[in-house]
């Protein structure tokens, strides 16, 4: 039984997963909007050259049956698809004007 | 791509529906609401939601139906049936289901313990004895019309309905059967109110005009192009009270980086698959996005390759709106799939929410005089038949 953060071979993104392996949209969608975009960027940045290895790596379990550094890993991965708009479109953590997304009450 | 371009393409087709400036009047007054209820709510078939919520006898949903004042409970029967009633114990009226959900075996009322069962008959009465003038099939619960299309759960609130829902639905009962809404399952809802006339809100949802300058940030570049570069649709159908738009996508779209990296391992939202129903990307197009039909009165269902969602817009008041957007995909199967899942929820999401930030604004413009007409370009006819719909029910003119 490991005691991993992570699994091994992604050891080096340990220091993420305090911050950002969120399991849950509405916490990972509040995560970004209370970030700076520096933090986003550097989050971003550290996982887009690693989410290729992430996916084959996790692609081999079946899903609902990871143990904890997987579904640690899987959240960082979603975590990343949260941010990607903010890095990518918006430039900013969260677009200027928007709906707030407060208001929405969302359910998984 | 001549004819997708073609100045007054809709106005040649639908002369019928003129090009003038529409009164903001329907917006804003409480006249034209009480109407719309009497007229348009208490007689047409409303969306409740989907049956794979109800699989099991003693699964149940409750709705609140806020334009009528009506608490609705559906409920799966011990013999599979779902039905619907009002959602009230005929002793002194208390409410029965409390949950939005739930799952029960039988329906005890909190106030004095009467029970009913799953098919709305009432079983057990406290101190029946006492009761001088029960007969138990009087006190029934009080049922509600309810008809199911592909899954869709709907009620009517007349009785009896006037039409069958299949009749109600017409052309999309023909041409949306056979989409594979089974194979998909709700993965996010997200709701809100929204200070705003229901009309108001309903439009944005079926307009690309709005795209290249709303959406500039995020879609924009999916549903606009240089072929196309106001959005406007591939195809658009003006049914009798119902309407469907087929909406572009742009062949020169560049994904992000996230964007490749989701649709590499899984499904795209974007392009068409084969094997859909004719109806759906009616003209086979190649540069097809997705499909927004709005059903009568107060539903909008988008159809895409990867997905479908719903947009429900319930009346609360002449200038509040319950909006509810529930969104349906095929299970992840591996992890690859539940990230590319997740970047269509996400992104699907901020569109959203860039469409969900002009109204109330909008709404408090018009009621504060500031205009007396909204002017509509030719793709927006789809508004323009929307608001003859509803003028020609709620004041009786002859269609």
């Amino acid at each position: 039984m490991s005691a991993n953060i992570l699994p091994d071979q992604f050891k080096d993104l340990t220091g993420f997963v305090a911050d950002w392996a969120l399991p849950s949209q509405v916490e990972r969608i509040r995560k970004r909007r209370a970030s700076s975009i520096e933090e986003i960027q550097a989050f971003y940045a550290g996982i887009l050259p690693r989410m290729e290895h992430i996916i084959s790596y996790l692609n081999e379990f079946k899903s609902g049956e990871m143990p904890e550094e997987n579904a640690r890993l899987l959240n960082l991965a979603l975590s990343f698809i949260e941010v990607s708009p903010a890095v990518e479109l918006f430039h900013e953590p969260d677009e200027t004007g928007t709906f707030d997304s407060d208001r929405l009450t969302i359910q998984e | 791509m001549a004819t997708l371009n073609d100045p007054g393409r809709w106005k040649k087709q639908y002369p019928h529906l003129g090009t003038e400036p529409i009164p903001i009047e329907a917006n804003v007054s409480r006249e034209w609401f009480d109407l719309e209820r009497d007229k348009i709510f208490r007689r047409s078939w409303l969306y409740v939601g989907r049956n794979d919520e109800l699989k099991s006898p003693g699964d149940y949903l409750t709705r609140n139906i806020a334009v009528l004042g009506v608490s609705v409970l559906i409920i799966c029967g011990k013999d599979g049936k779902i039905r619907a009633f009002h959602n009230v114990c005929k002793h002194r009226g208390n409410t029965l289901a409390r949950n939005a959900e739930g799952h029960a075996n039988q329906l005890t009322c909190d106030y004095h313990g009467w029970t009913y069962d799953l098919q709305g008959q009432l079983r057990f009465v406290p101190d029946e004895a006492q009761f001088s003038e029960l007969q138990r099939p009087d006190c029934a619960l009080k049922p509600i019309a309810l008809e199911i299309w592909e899954g869709f759960i709907f009620i009517n609130l007349s009785p009896p309905p006037g039409v069958t829902l299949e009749k109600s639905l017409a052309e999309f009962a023909r041409d949306l059967k056979g989409f594979p809404f089974a194979e998909m399952t709700k993965v996010v809802s997200y709701s809100t109110e929204i200070k705003a006339n229901w009309k108001i809100v309903m439009g944005i949802f079926q307009e690309g005009y709005h795209v290249p300058t709303l959406h500039n940030s995020a879609v924009a570049d999916a549903g606009t192009g240089p072929d196309n570069p106001f959005g406007y649709p591939l195809s658009l159908k003006l049914y009798e009270r119902n309407r469907s738009i087929s909406v572009y996508l742009n062949p020169h779209h560049a994904p992000t980086p996230a964007e490749s990296l989701a649709y590499k391992y899984g499904a795209s939202l974007l392009g068409p698959e084969g094997g859909l129903p004719q109806g759906v990307n009616p003209l086979r197009d190649s540069h097809w996005l997705f499909d927004a039909n709005v059903i009568f009165p107060n539903l909008i269902l988008d159809l895409s390759s990867a997905a479908f969602w719903t947009f429900q817009f319930s009346p609360l008041a002449v200038d509040l709106t319950s909006f509810e957007a529930n969104f349906y995909m095929r299970p992840a199967r591996n992890a690859g799939e539940r990230i590319a899942q997740e970047y269509n929820k996400i992104i699907l999401r901020e569109t959203l929410r860039e469409d969900l930030k002009v109204h109330e604004d909008i709404q408090a413009n018009m009621a504060s005089g500031a205009l007396d007409h909204i002017y509509l370009s030719d793709q927006e006819i789809a508004i323009r038949h929307f608001y003859k719909v509803v003028d020609d029910l709620i004041h009786d003119h002859a269609s």
